[in-house]
């Protein structure tokens, strides 16, 4: 286009001043006339502005055709209103200058559409990068968060697994605490059984006592979730139930050693002992026969495969029929205190009935139930737990 | 009998000289016509575009010589018909050329509005992805760091 202008618009400016010129004499050019030729010489910036580029987009090519197409009509009447102008009839000249510089006016407003259609098209352009930009970003976005929320749920689930481990080790804590207060505050007490059957009651009365109150206070503690304070007390009762059996001991044991010269209460114990081994022994109340696992856990019925101790009990208690029987009843401690001790007291009552079944004469017979307090074997372990569920048969001497 | 100069009904050939002369005129105003209604037609089919309004005075100024050009048709004005018809014809390409320019200024301005407010969605969306980006690469490090803290744990 800026060919076409060239061509056109300067040669033919020229040659109308110099025509004019050479005439002389011309009157004022009219308006229009004046408007259009200095339109021509001066604008053509709005006509050139296209992006080169842009003129091979059809669309922009159309109305460049149209704008060039305006400036050539424009061109004719341009030259036909100077032709007129030189012969002196301004009304001709003044009406072909009003038409071409409508012509000129509407080629520039299609090199000004040119323009705006490129930059249409450009921003076009730019509009499909920038969508595709954004939904790119957007797509990343998506998997990143995706992958934020897959990433914050395994953190978490650390987290929780860490506060649980956290947890669980408090709870493993607590359990050793309170399970080695358990079995110390046990040990004592079998202990305590141990000094009592040796006559610490009377043999070593002060220290029997001050044991007795460590356990109690050791208990306390325990029920008050004093674990380790419950411990460390358990463990000096134990150390005092162990110093009150020494030194009832050399004296229990004389005793024993008269009773033993009773020929008649002799030959019970040794024949206890044919019959039960170590679960026969003698202890200040006379010969305790000790019967394990004679009962199902929690349970006060009598374990159908466990009567012939029983049966055997029954022979000695019928030899010896001048002896009272005591019957105790004892469980593991895996029942509360409570509901412990009534079970044992109907392990000691059916333990009765069954002698009684038997022939043994009511007037013999006298049971209790210890519950859980007074465990002869370890808790610890499930063999230990299994043979607390015991009665004990005890002939007593006096 | 001498011949006649002239021949017997003078008047009769001076008529048909008339019409002979007076065709190509009437041809002539035919034409205009047709010019002048197509241009009409051009108009009324400008006026009904959305910017019609940005040459609101080209179109009460075409409408005037439309009138003019009528009226001077209707006279037998020949000449000064296709003066205003000239007039007429470079006014509706100027409307045309005012239409082209104002629909698609407006347009390009739409669209480069629309480009701009992407550019902003796109940017603010690729400022989002940095910071996300950074949060995954920060949970991907404390996550990595828990597994090395596990493993050392021999867990």
């Amino acid at each position: 286009m800026n060919h076409t202008l060239n061509r056109t618009v300067l040669p033919l400016g020229l040659l109308a001043l110099l025509f004019a010129s050479a005439c002389g004499g011309l009157p004022p050019m009219p308006d229009n006339l004046a408007q259009l030729d200095s339109l021509r010489s001066s604008a053509t910036g709005a006509l050139l502005r296209v992006d080169p580029a842009e003129e091979e987009n059809l669309n922009v090519r159309e109305l460049l055709d149209l704008s060039v197409e305006n400036l050539q009509r424009s061109d004719v009447f341009y030259e036909r209103a100077m032709d007129e102008y030189q012969r002196k009839r301004m009304p001709e000249a003044e009406l072909a200058a009003r038409v071409g510089l409508m012509y000129f006016r509407a080629a520039e407003n299609y090199a000004r559409a040119a323009d705006a259609r490129a930059r249409l098209s450009s921003a076009s352009a730019q509009f499909q990068t920038q969508i595709q930009r954004r939904n790119d970003f957007n797509a990343r976005l998506s998997s990143e968060r995706e992958l934020i929320t897959l990433l914050a749920a395994v953190q978490a689930l650390f987290q929780r697994n860490e506060e649980l481990r956290r947890e669980l080790a408090t709870l493993e804590e607590a359990s050793r605490s309170e399970t080695r207060a358990v079995y110390a505050i046990q040990e004592a007490r079998i202990e305590q059984r141990t000094a009592e059957g040796l006559k610490a009651e009377e043999y070593a009365t002060d220290l029997l006592r001050e044991a007795r109150q460590l356990l109690t206070r050791a208990q306390t503690r325990f029920d008050d979730g004093n674990l380790d304070e419950a411990h460390e007390i358990a463990v000096q009762a134990l150390d005092a139930f162990r110093r009150a059996s020494e030194r009832a001991r050399p004296r229990f044991m004389s005793e024993q050693d008269r009773l033993m010269r009773d020929t008649r209460v002799r030959a019970l114990f040794e024949q206890a002992q044919q019959i039960f081994f170590e679960g026969a022994r003698i202890d200040a109340r006379g010969l305790v026969i000790t019967l394990p696992d004679l009962f199902e856990s929690r349970s006060a019925e009598i374990r159908s495969n466990r009567t012939y101790l029983l049966d055997q009990v029954l022979v000695l208690m019928r030899e010896y029929d001048n002896l009272s029987i005591l019957i105790e009843g004892h469980t593991d401690d895996r029942s509360r205190v409570e509901a412990a001790m009534a079970v044992s007291q109907t392990r000691a009552d059916n333990v009765q009935n069954y002698f009684l079944q038997r022939g043994i004469t009511q007037s013999r017979l006298n049971t209790a139930g210890f519950g859980r307090e007074s465990p002869a074997f370890d808790n610890r372990s499930a063999e230990g737990r299994r043979n607390n569920n015991r009665a004990e048969i005890i002939f007593l001497f006096e | 009998m001498t011949p006649r100069a002239f021949p017997r009904q003078p008047m009769s050939a001076l008529l048909a000289l008339a019409l002979l002369l007076l065709l190509p005129l009437s041809a002539h105003g035919n034409e205009l016509r047709q010019r002048l209604e197509a241009a009409n037609d051009r108009i009324a089919e400008h006026e009904r575009s959305d910017y019609a309004d940005e040459a609101s005075s080209e179109f009460s100024q075409v409408r005037m010589e439309i009138t003019d050009a009528q009226g001077l048709l209707a006279a037998g004005e020949s000449r000064q018909a296709q003066s205003v018809i000239l007039r007429i014809e470079a006014r509706e390409r100027l409307i045309a050329s005012i239409l082209e320019r104002a629909t698609f200024e407006d347009l390009a301005d739409q669209r480069e509005s629309a480009a701009n407010e992407m550019l902003h969605d796109a940017d603010t969306a690729q400022l989002e992805l940095e910071s996300a980006t950074q949060r995954r690469q920060q949970l991907q490090d404390e996550v990595q760091n828990i597994l090395e803290t596990l493993e050392g744990d021999g867990r």
